[in-house]
């Protein structure tokens, strides 16, 4: 089949003009499911980078060289595992979140969540260091210091959980393995696309790759004026 | 507040402090009574900060004792406080950064507006109480961190060179603060290179170069008739 390219881009502006419910249903999921994703996985980072960033303790280094392992994690591969896990006759099979958005929140959840609690780590463990002798010489307990450094780390700590989300929203390889791409269910903007180019709709695809654009700018702008502005 | 004698004197026995086979401390043995201020004097790289912190127990020695009235010292102790020569705030306000040692102290939170207005007014930063610290000068900040002990009234105040970064009308404005605290009754251990400093602020000298005392006395006495060559070539200012 052959598509004149201005074409698809006309029609596509007019699917999210339009707001086509097809369309709106697929962003909405979407960012139900990487928001959702993004709060399971800074409730878990923020206080997990937190003590590794302030505590010296055994395993520590460890558990650092396997969360920056972890930032690497093939997404298919997570899907795998996940899927193994999930499915009827793996150990989680009796919950019956194979092909849920559940799955695909627990997939974006699992993959981002050692990238927000390294940033994590990296920002306190930087600003601990700083105020290291000042804490020993006022006799600060290091447990009592550990809020006053979360609220002067909050704008890396934004821009950490932005570039979770980011990294959430772009993901493919594990949400079609988990959420099967199933019409109005677990259908998102990253495996529709997937699914509409290879059927040859490629107006739909192009205006869901449109608006994953404006996100991501959006996102990368974000963290640019929060770092400058510092208005958080 | 509470009593100098009951956490002085100050005895330290042939301490050393060694980095790598360097001794930075080399055996020094000091007694510190309750009495006026005692000023450190020596070189850059004498070892003067290290000592203060020796003391303070921030850090420990390498070999020998630093008893306070026969305890060896813990850095919770909040009846002393130490003043490190670049200090750190956190980036909130100065009222913000003075009631957070009055937490860690453990002081009840319905003194803590009193105090921390008390400490504001003795440290001439009323008016900058709710600014942050970013926001603040070198001086300011200086002061904000006299302001962060004075809050919990103690009896031992110890100083790492904390006026070398200001201008001569700033190092006054401090000087002024410490004076208040001698004149409360604390005890102010201070360690410095600028000689008009030590005159200004000394009843006790102790002389410290290449991390050995060399001298202990009055400050009268010491800036009289210095007994050791190398406080003579200090006090006059020869370059060696």
């Amino acid at each position: 089949m052959h598509h004149d390219d201005p074409s698809i881009l006309t029609t596509a502006t007019q699917l999210i003009f339009t707001l086509e419910p097809e369309l709106v249903e697929i962003v909405l999921l979407s960012l139900k499911v990487s928001i959702t994703a993004v709060i399971m996985a800074t409730l878990i980072s923020i206080p997990l980078g937190t003590l590794l960033g302030a505590y010296r303790f055994r395993g520590r280094d460890f558990i650092t060289g396997i969360l920056n392992a972890l930032m690497g994690l093939p997404p298919v591969v997570v899907g795998l595992a996940l899927y193994l896990l999930l499915s009827r006759t793996g150990p989680l099979g009796d919950l019956e979140l194979l092909f849920t958005s559940s799955a695909m929140i627990l997939a974006q959840c699992i993959l981002i969540t050692p990238i927000i609690s390294s940033l994590t780590q990296q920002t306190i463990e930087d600003l601990f260091n700083q105020h290291e002798l000042q804490f020993k010489a006022l006799g600060a307990p290091t447990s009592l210091t550990l809020l006053p450094l979360l609220r002067d780390a909050r704008t890396s700590l934004f821009t950490a959980i932005l570039a979770g989300f980011g990294r959430a929203s772009a993901e493919v390889g594990a949400v079609l393995i988990v959420g099967g791409n199933i019409n109005h269910l677990t259908r998102v903007m990253t495996t529709t696309i997937a699914l509409e180019t290879s059927k040859g709709n490629l107006e739909l695809a192009m205006a869901l790759g449109i608006i994953l654009l404006i996100i991501s700018f959006t996102i990368t702008s974000l963290m640019i004026v929060v770092r400058k502005t510092q208005f958080i | 507040m509470q009593h100098n004698h009951q956490f002085l004197p100050l005895i330290t026995k042939d301490i050393t402090y060694e980095v790598n086979g360097t001794k930075l401390i080399n055996g020094i043995s000091l007694e510190v009574n309750a009495h006026g201020s005692t000023i450190i004097l020596g070189h850059n790289g004498s070892g003067k900060s290290l000592l203060l912190k020796l003391l303070h127990g921030v850090i420990a020695p390498s070999s020998g004792q630093v008893t306070w009235n026969n305890n060896t010292p813990t850095t919770q102790q909040h009846w002393r406080t130490f003043l490190l020569q670049t200090p750190t705030f956190f980036k909130q306000t100065a009222l913000y950064n003075i009631e957070f040692v009055l937490r860690i102290a453990g002081i009840p939170p319905s003194e803590h507006k009193k105090r921390c207005q008390q400490a504001l007014e003795i440290c001439g930063l009323t008016n900058i109480g709710h600014r942050n610290t970013h926001s603040l000068s070198g001086g300011e900040l200086q002061k904000l961190s006299l302001a962060r002990a004075w809050v919990l009234n103690p009896c031992v105040v110890l100083l790492d060179e904390p006026t070398v970064a200001l201008d001569p009308p700033s190092v006054l404005g401090f000087e002024n603060i410490i004076h208040q605290f001698k004149q409360s009754g604390t005890k102010v251990i201070m360690t410095t290179h600028d000689l008009a400093q030590a005159k200004r602020l000394a009843d006790e000298i102790i002389y410290i170069d290449a991390g050995k005392v060399i001298e202990q006395s009055s400050a009268e006495k010491f800036f009289l008739g210095p007994q050791s060559t190398q406080a003579k070539n200090f006090i006059s200012g020869e370059l060696f």
